[in-house]
């Protein structure tokens, strides 16, 4: 029996005296942590960020761009209480170490942050979601992928899983469209937990990266996209990579989600092998050839699908800085320069406190090797500048890929500063971690800025989805959809490939004419000459106006003052033109042929 | 009232050696006591001339105190002053449980054919302070069933279990033991123990901590009643770690050059404590190491150092008190340094075979024969408290005994290689997915290929069949990978929806481009894949986690007839 103290009335064998309970010794030290509350403070945080956001979102469905062109300054404006008392949520519940109240915390975070793209509008946001749309209904109608047409018949992995999906459950994919984001926005931190967590980090510095994650990534691509898919599925191939280590059965894993990025995208295959490729040089995954096993599985799909690349080039431009560039046109608004700039504030802190995070790595030889592991996956994308500009995207998808590696970068410097702060800790010590807290607030609102800044260009209108449904089934194969600004449902069903077979520009926009940017359509000329470039083709032609667009110009500064309107009440009144439907919110005008003019 | 003392553990013999020590422990709290009286009677103490006490400070340890004895009583005043000269770092702030927050632990013994001595192990752990544990007894190749009949006929406590472990070797039942244990966090210890009450807890404590995968404690020598017990008590340094320390390959202590190879730093295979996925994930003990086959230990050692090269911690602390009984007489001991240094033998040839280990080694290696030279030649250190001396015929034998476990160490690769080639050069390791987690995983499979079955009834209404489809895709396919690679949640959370996710792209992807379009088919196959695989991987389960079942009603049958 232990030997203890005790009275002797309760020495006899076989009975268990208690231990007497002496008072604390004189020499005592040890403090025992606070008790903890089963709900505390840092649960209402995200309760109440729940509750703004509720209050957010009918406001959001209802607002209009004539009363300010940027949403959060309107109707948007609760979000951005809730997005800070949400992350001080996730601060406050990995310093308390309660990780369910993180959990929840993040939940609000990555809600504030993506349930407006989905909940605050009628139909799905961003114009370009419909082209997705436009292949996944090709394929569930067809039953195969379009040849000849567009890049997608060799990449189409994503849009035929969504048309199964849409087939087999009945739910239109429109629907799926609308709620996508969400789900990305949901699973992208789960994926990147798991990536943390196979590089050891702990859990606290698992909640802080997948907090910097969800926050840095204002870049939009969790869309309707086959990109979302396979960045999703690239943190899982990494994160099986990563595991690997200890598991070598789950390179066949990491294989086979390799195999379904490149059934899905073009690019990100080629990030994913560069770092695993740097991934077995350091001993990061086994075995260490994995790297060569993913480039031959690209390279034959490359080689299986070359004809669907054909007047693609794979290595657009050597000119990296030529590659980095964005393509956005017009002047700008003042709402679209506060986006942009609030963008590049958040990749400013993001790289920038990963390239401190990395120097500070490097120095500590403990820490040398993951660091320099962690640094690959952070910054192993620039090199993809090299030789794509990947249509003006490709500095956009080089920050998307660098997020998860430069998460893994910060977390553990953000934990030590957040979870376990030490009871020593001085004056000094506590203004600095309070500025940290300001300063993390601080990128998390310029990233809802950059997410929501332009809430309304990239709000399509429903009108112009009916519109846009019922002009693609019945419009004749040689007929040309124009519309003064590249915006709108545009190729939204399986029709377009119809007539992009016949003119694979045949939607473009006015926009994209050279010189017309920056009309003021002023004067009577332009109309004619618009007129007669368009009756000189000789071609049944159609002109979509939308309210998106009017607000699209506005914010991209692509007219004067005064232009869009003169260009639609010149063509609302031209006898050339004549209304086809009227929505609302959208028209439809068809130019009368000169034939019929006459 | 004259508060006593009572020992460490009962004793097992006369004690007939001068040197013999009373062992036991104090809380320095109560020695502040005015009342107390000028002397402290030792329970069962009038044979001894000295005692051996271990002070426990804040419910930390803060050393040991030697004393004389007289009539079976020690001084207090000498007591008092000896714990005032004790150094204050003994012991450090740790992190403590709330109510309610315990994890819950299962405590594995591994016996074989000593039942008494079992009975004073189990009696001492069944006694913890601590709400949340069971206790897995494995009995390892016994020769009767005493063992069954003691614990379901005698004992008959809910909280213990036992299973059967028919093939020999320690590091075979630790095993079995570990994939039968329901606890996040398994303590394993001997049967020649008695554990302190505040073990569980003190194990529990350590565990706090995200990145610690292990935890061992003290193990001090329970009896100092024979020469051979005193030779063992200043051979061991595991008795005497009275410093907790956190051990993380990130950071090599300055202190260890031989780090993470340092033998006796990390405690013993008698008491410590395991994060049980986290066991599971390293595959559990080398079987090829331990009492029970021919290397006959390092299974411990090996799985301490197994654990700090994964990256895990291993934080040793002295609060988490077993006290031991080390073995009496020089026949035992022989067996025992044979053991010991065979089994340090094959860790250091496993060592050499192991690609990412051998290079850390031999870099340590050096050092590392300096000090194995410098421990052979067993010698007794200078006693503390006027311990008589040995006689010069069993001075000799000790320095046998410390040359024989030298030449052990020679003979274990010996050893480990026969053994290792009996497993056709590939150490026998545990099963990675426990039977009863990968029967779930199989019928989380079911459940979905059920699920995408039913996403294909018309009636259902469509965001429901949604649903229904996303959970049978996402979880179905995944769940089957996990049935067979075990994974942390995280990487479980992420990996199983992301392999469903890839298949259904690859699928979707060949249909349409192949122009075979039949997406309702594709679920419909999946649906009945998963149902069928699930299905037998969880009857294969089954049968697998009935076996050890079935080995302890066999041995209850036997014990019955």
């Amino acid at each position: 029996m232990t030997a203890i103290l005790v009275a002797r009335e309760s020495s006899a064998r076989g009975s268990r005296p208690m231990p007497r309970r002496p008072a604390r010794p004189p020499l005592a030290r040890g403090a025992s942590t606070p008790r903890r509350r089963a709900v505390g403070i840092e649960l209402l945080l995200p309760i109440a960020a729940f509750a703004l956001l509720a209050f957010a979102l009918p406001a959001m469905r209802a607002a209009d761009p004539a009363e300010g062109l940027d949403v959060l300054r309107g109707a948007g404006l609760p979000l951005v209480p809730a997005l800070v008392l949400a992350v001080l949520g996730v601060l406050l519940a990995v310093r308390l170490r309660r990780r369910a109240s993180a959990v929840v915390a993040l939940l609000a975070v990555v809600l504030v942050l993506r349930l407006p793209l989905s909940a605050g509008s009628d139909v799905p946001i961003y114009s370009w979601t419909y082209k997705h749309l436009g292949v996944v209904d090709y394929i569930a109608v067809n039953g195969s992928v379009t040849h000849g047409v567009d890049v997608y018949s060799g990449w189409p992995a994503f849009f035929a899983a969504m048309a199964g999906l849409s087939q087999v459950t009945g739910v239109p994919a429109l629907v799926i469209a609308q709620w996508f984001p969400v789900a990305i926005g949901l699973l992208l931190p789960v994926a990147y937990a798991g990536l943390a967590r196979a590089f050891g980090h702990s859990w606290e510095s698992t909640f802080l990266g997948a907090l910097v994650l969800t926050i840095a990534n204002w870049v939009g691509q969790d869309y309707f996209s086959p990109q979302a898919v396979a960045f999703l599925l690239g943190i899982a191939v990494l994160a099986a990579l990563v595991g690997a280590r200890r598991r070598p059965l789950l390179g066949v894993v990491a294989a086979i989600l390799f195999l379904a990025v490149v059934m899905a995208h073009q690019l990100t295959p080629y990030w994913i092998i560069g770092v695993s490729v740097a991934l077995g040089v350091f001993r990061w995954t086994r075995p260490r050839g994995i790297g060569i096993v993913l480039l031959i599985i690209a390279g034959s799909w490359v080689l299986l699908n070359l004809d669907a690349l054909t007047g693609h080039d794979l290595v657009s431009s050597p000119d990296v800085v030529a590659n980095a560039q964005s393509i956005v046109p017009g002047v700008g608004s003042d709402s679209q320069r506060l986006t942009q700039w609030a963008a590049r504030l958040v990749a400013l802190a993001l790289i920038g406190s990963a390239g401190l995070a990395a120097v500070a790595g490097l120095r500590d030889r403990w820490i040398r090797r993951r660091t320099i592991v962690a640094g690959v996956i952070a910054f192993s994308s620039f090199v993809l500048l090299l030789g794509q500009s990947y249509g003006g995207e490709a500095i956009y998808r080089v920050y998307l890929y660098a997020i998860p590696g430069c998460a893994l970068l910060v977390a553990p410097v953000l934990a030590r500063w957040f979870a376990r702060p030490p009871a020593w800790a001085g004056v000094g010590e506590r203004i600095a971690r309070g500025l940290a807290v300001v300063a993390t607030c601080a990128v998390a609102i310029a990233s809802l800025q950059a997410v929501d800044g332009a809430w309304f260009p990239n709000r399509v209108d429903p009108g112009a989805v009916t519109i846009s449904e019922t002009a693609l089934a019945q419009l004749p194969d040689d007929a040309r959809l124009v519309s003064p600004v590249s915006a709108g449902p545009g190729r939204m069903t399986g029709d377009y490939a119809r007539m992009a077979a016949h003119d694979p520009i045949f939607d473009i926009g006015l926009d994209s004419w050279p010189g017309w940017i920056g009309s003021d359509f002023a004067g009577e000329t332009w109309l004619g000459e618009l007129n007669g470039a368009l009756w000189w083709q000789n071609r049944p032609t159609y002109l979509l106006i939308t309210d998106q667009m009017r607000v699209t110009a506005q914010y991209n500064g692509l007219f004067p003052p005064g232009g869009y309107d003169r260009f639609v009440a010149a063509i609302a009144s031209s006898p050339d033109w004549e209304v086809v439907v009227d929505e609302g919110d959208a028209i439809l005008y068809r130019l009368i042929p000169v034939e019929e003019s006459s | 009232m004259s508060p006593v003392l009572t020992p460490a553990m009962p004793r097992r013999g006369p004690v007939e050696w001068a040197g013999a020590r009373w062992v036991g422990e104090v809380d320095e709290a109560v020695l502040w006591d005015p009342q107390l009286g000028s002397r402290l009677e030792l329970v069962d103490g009038t044979a001894y001339r000295a005692a051996r006490l271990l002070v426990t400070r804040a419910g930390g340890v803060a050393g040991f105190v030697d004393l004389p004895v007289e009539n079976g009583t020690v001084d207090t005043a000498a007591l008092r002053d000896a714990v005032w000269r004790l150094p204050e770092s003994g012991f450090a702030d740790r992190s403590r449980l709330l109510p309610g927050e315990e994890p819950w632990i299962t405590v594995v013994i591994c016996t074989r054919d000593r039942v008494d001595q079992l009975r004073e192990a189990l009696d001492s752990v069944l006694a913890c302070d601590y709400p949340a544990f069971d206790v897995v007894v494995v009995d390892n190749a016994s020769a009767s069933d005493a063992l069954t009949r003691y614990v379901r006929d005698e004992l008959r406590d809910a909280r213990v279990s036992v299973v059967a472990e028919r093939v020999p070797g320690l590091a075979r039942a630790r095993n079995r033991g570990l994939a039968a244990a329901q606890g996040a966090i398994v303590a394993f210890t001997d049967d020649d123990v008695v554990v302190h009450r505040d073990w569980l807890r003190r194990l529990a404590e350590e565990f706090v901590a995200p990145e610690v995968w292990c935890v061992s404690g003290l193990v001090p020598s329970g009896e100092l009643r024979t020469p051979v017990q005193a030779y063992f008590d200043q051979r061991v340094s595991w008795s005497s770690l009275l410093r907790r320390r956190e051990f993380l390959l990130a950071k090599p202590p300055a202190d260890l050059p031989m780090f993470p190879f340092s033998v006796g730093e990390f405690g013993t295979g008698a008491n410590f404590a395991v994060d049980r996925r986290r066991a599971l994930e390293l595959g559990g003990f080398d079987v090829d190491l331990g009492a029970g086959v021919a290397t006959a230990g390092g299974e411990d050692l090996d799985f301490f150092t197994r654990v700090l090269v994964a990256g895990g911690g291993l934080t040793v602390t002295p609060s988490a008190i077993v006290w031991h009984r080390h073995r009496t007489d020089l026949p035992a001991l022989r067996v025992q340094a044979r053991g010991y240094g065979t089994g340090l033998g094959a860790w250091l040839a496993k060592l050499a075979t192991d690609r990412r280990m051998r290079g850390m080694a031999l870099a340590r290696a050096p050092r590392a024969l300096v000090r194995l030279l410098a421990k052979g030649g067993g010698s007794i250190a200078e006693d503390r408290a006027g311990q008589a001396p040995l006689d010069a015929r069993m001075r000799r034998e000790i320095r046998r005994v410390g040359w024989l476990e030298l030449r052990s160490v020679l003979r274990g690769p010996v050893l480990f290689a026969r053994l290792r080639r009996t497993h056709g050069g590939e150490a026998a390791r545990l099963d990675p997915v426990p039977p009863r987690e990968r029967r779930a995983w199989a019928l989380v499979a079911v459940a979905a290929g059920a699920a995408a079955l039913l996403s294909l009834w018309g009636v259902v209404p469509p965001p429901a069949r949604l649903g229904l489809l996303l959970a049978g895709v996402g979880l179905g396919p995944g769940a089957l990978v996990r049935a067979w690679i075990p994974l942390p949640s995280a990487l479980t959370a992420m990996l199983v929806p992301a392999t469903g996710l890839a298949l259904a792209l690859i699928g979707s992807s060949l249909m349409a481009q192949l122009a075979l379009w039949q997406p309702a088919l594709l679920t419909a196959i999946l649906g009945g894949a998963l149902l069928a695989a699930g299905a037998v991987v969880a009857l294969l389960a089954q049968r697998a986690a009935s076996r050890v079942g079935a080995r302890g009603a066999e041995a209850t049958g036997r014990a019955a007839a």
